[in-house]
Formats: structure tokens, C-alpha cells, sequence
């Protein structure tokens, strides 16, 4: 996955409204083959969201597809008054803060593997060299403490995190998709943010 | 916000990138959707009803406190109105369960097609349904007068 494909522009947004909304209506006329291109669309996405919120790649797996299913047999219900994308992703957050809170201690992560380019970001490189000659261990160990803060927090707190400095979404796509106001998503980010910063206070110093 | 913060947020911004670099295995987006059509057409994510609401009680165990209290408030409003029920009801009630519960004892309506012939009595009254009629015995009994009920065909022993 690219990182100009997770994070998300709002002119990309405003560009796919029209054919996602065309596909929503085939779909909805049970052509299968429009569904199939709705999913392969945002999979990327929503599977990103869900597995940077459960660190946990069978939790994301088996979330990401229960997400489009329940997508798929709740579509005779999509109005257009939000766009298809606002409304898949309502469904995956829900779906997943549901499923965090019923999990509550019993889990364990499951991270998948960090892409080889990563070698080539100067801002992580320049963080990790920071700190340690030996880059391969350590941004194993980094990304493994990372994952740990970031469960630490809780669900609201660490889906503002997610969705905004991960995914780079905005605060109004976030605030529409979580169903509250800019403000809410504003202090949550601010406050989890200082969380995170005490959590990895040896890596920031 | 002090510099100091300001710096150690952009450090925070810089090590959260490190999250957009974990991939699943390859080929995984490849599956993915195959995956997904073919739990659709196993016929998952169809559910009944009730199914909707176990979510909501395991989640919000307000929702389910409040259908628990309903739920006591209805049995607690049955249970008293059944035992405030106006008398007559209640002797009405008992009445009929007596009849269903015995045949042997019937309407007085019902008396004459039971084989039960009145002896000196007037037959008509036998028909009103004024529940406070006497009934007549299905045995032969004396009367002030020396008359005698009988049932058809009983011929007592001379």
C-alpha cells in the first residue's frame, strides 16, 4: 500500500463521488461486478484502519470483510446523502470499536511485516539512525513499541490518531465519519497525542 | 504550546509514518475481494431480527437493564390485574371450569337433551337462562306435594 493511496485528498474524494454513487446504484440492482469494485476501491483503506487499530492482521482481516459484507446487505439503505466512502468507513469504525471493547484484554499482536521502502523515508530514517547504528532490529522494536502505545490509548482516541496522522484524513472527514464535531476530533487528537508522547518518550527525546 | 512540545509533536508525526509502512502478505488485496464475494453468497451477514438488539445489550448494558425492567414492570401489571378482577368475573370464570371440568353437571338449557325428563314442573322455565334458577337433580327426590322427578325411562321398584 502507498502512502499516496492511504491517505485520502479531498479532491480524490469529491473526484470518485459521481462513479462511486453510479456503481452504489448498480449495485443496488444486484450487479456484483459493481460491488466488486466498490470493495476493491477502499479495501486498502478500510483494512489499514482497522489493522492500525487492533494491531492484529486476522482481527483486520476478518474485520475489513465483515465490514463490506454488512456494506453489501445494507446498501438498499444508501440514500446519497453522504458519500459511499463517509459510509463504508462509518460502518468499519463502528464495526471495529464494537469489536475492540468486546475484546478488551484477551489479544495479542499480529503486525505485519514493514515494506523495505520504508528505508528510503528520510524523516523515519533520520529518527531511527538517531538513535541506533543497528536500523533493521531497531525499527522492528520500534514499530512493535508503537503498536503497543497506540493500544494503550483508548478506542475513540487512538481511531482520531489513525485516521488523522496515519491515514491523513481531515478533521471534518474524520468528525463526519465518527459522527461528532471538529472540535471533539481536534481535542481527542490533542490529547492523544500527549498521551502517545509519554508512552514513547525514549524514542522522541 | 511551547517549542519543546511543538518539537516532540513533530517527532511523534514523524514516528506514526512508520505505521503507513506495515503491508499484509503480497497478494493479500488480490484475494480479498474473491474472499468477500464468496461470504455474500454463503448468505452471511443475513440476520433475524432479534439478532440486531444482542449487540446493543452486550454493548450498552443500560439498553438491557431497561428491556429487564419493561419486561418486570408487564409480568408485575399481569399478576395484579388477574387478581383484581371483578367478582362476578371470577365466579363466572370458576363456573365455566367447573362445567368443562365436570359434564356431568350441566346448564339447565342442556338438562332436557341429557335424557332428563321433569316430572311436574313447568318445562319452559327450564329454558331461561336467569342464572339463578333452581336446577333440577338427576335423582328422584320428594317434594312437599308427593310428586316425584324422575329421569326418562326409570321405573322405581314396587
Amino acid at each position: 500500500m502507498s502512502l499516496e493511496s492511504t491517505a485520502l485528498s479531498v479532491e480524490e474524494t469529491q473526484e470518485s463521488n459521481e462513479s462511486d454513487l453510479s456503481l452504489v446504484r448498480r449495485a443496488q440492482e444486484q450487479d456484483a461486478s459493481a460491488y466488486d469494485e466498490l470493495i476493491r476501491r477502499y479495501q486498502q483503506r478500510i483494512y489499514a484502519t482497522v489493522y492500525h487499530m487492533t494491531s492484529n492482521h486476522e482481527d483486520a482481516n476478518d474485520l475489513t470483510q465483515e465490514t463490506f459484507i454488512k456494506g453489501y446487505r445494507a446498501l438498499k439503505g444508501f440514500k446519497g446523502d453522504s458519500s459511499f466512502y463517509t459510509w463504508v468507513y462509518r460502518i468499519a469504525v463502528n464495526k471495529t470499536i464494537n469489536f475492540l471493547k468486546q475484546r478488551k484484554n484477551k489479544w495479542q499482536m499480529s503486525l505485519n511485516d514493514v515494506d523495505y521502502q520504508v528505508e528510503h523515508d528520510p524523516d523515519l530514517v533520520a529518527l531511527v539512525s538517531d538513535k541506533t547504528p543497528r536500523r533493521d532490529l531497531n525499527l522492528s522494536e520500534l514499530q512493535e513499541k508503537l503498536n503497543g502505545a497506540m493500544q494503550k490509548l483508548s478506542e475513540h482516541h487512538r481511531m482520531v490518531v489513525t485516521l488523522h496522522d496515519i491515514q491523513g484524513l481531515s478533521h471534518e472527514e474524520i468528525g463526519k465519519i465518527m459522527n461528532c464535531n471538529v472540535g471533539t476530533v481536534r481535542s481527542r487528537l490533542f490529547y492523544a497525542r500527549q498521551q502517545l508522547q509519554g508512552f514513547l518518550s525514549d524514542y522522541l527525546k | 504550546m511551547n517549542s519543546s512540545n511543538q518539537d516532540d509533536f513533530d517527532r511523534l508525526k514523524k514516528l506514526l509514518v512508520l505505521k503507513r509502512y506495515e503491508q499484509p502478505p503480497p497478494g493479500y488485496f488480490n484475494r480479498l475481494p474473491n474472499e468477500i464475494r464468496a461470504r455474500i453468497a454463503a448468505g452471511e451477514g443475513q440476520t433475524r431480527f432479534w439478532e440486531r438488539f444482542i449487540p446493543s445489550f452486550t454493548l450498552r448494558p443500560v439498553v438491557a437493564y431497561g428491556v429487564g425492567l419493561a419486561a418486570c414492570v408487564v409480568v408485575a401489571m399481569s399478576v395484579y390485574y388477574t387478581s383484581n378482577l371483578p367478582a362476578n368475573n371470577t365466579a363466572a370464570t370458576a363456573g365455566n371450569s367447573l362445567t368443562a371440568s365436570h359434564p356431568a353437571v350441566v346448564s339447565p338449557t342442556v338438562a332436557p337433551t341429557a335424557g332428563v325428563t321433569l316430572v311436574g314442573q313447568n318445562v319452559s322455565s327450564v329454558n331461561s337462562t336467569n342464572p339463578v334458577t333452581e336446577q333440577p337433580s338427576l335423582f328422584p327426590e320428594r317434594v312437599g306435594n308427593g310428586l316425584q322427578t324422575a329421569p326418562a325411562g326409570y321405573t322405581p321398584h314396587q
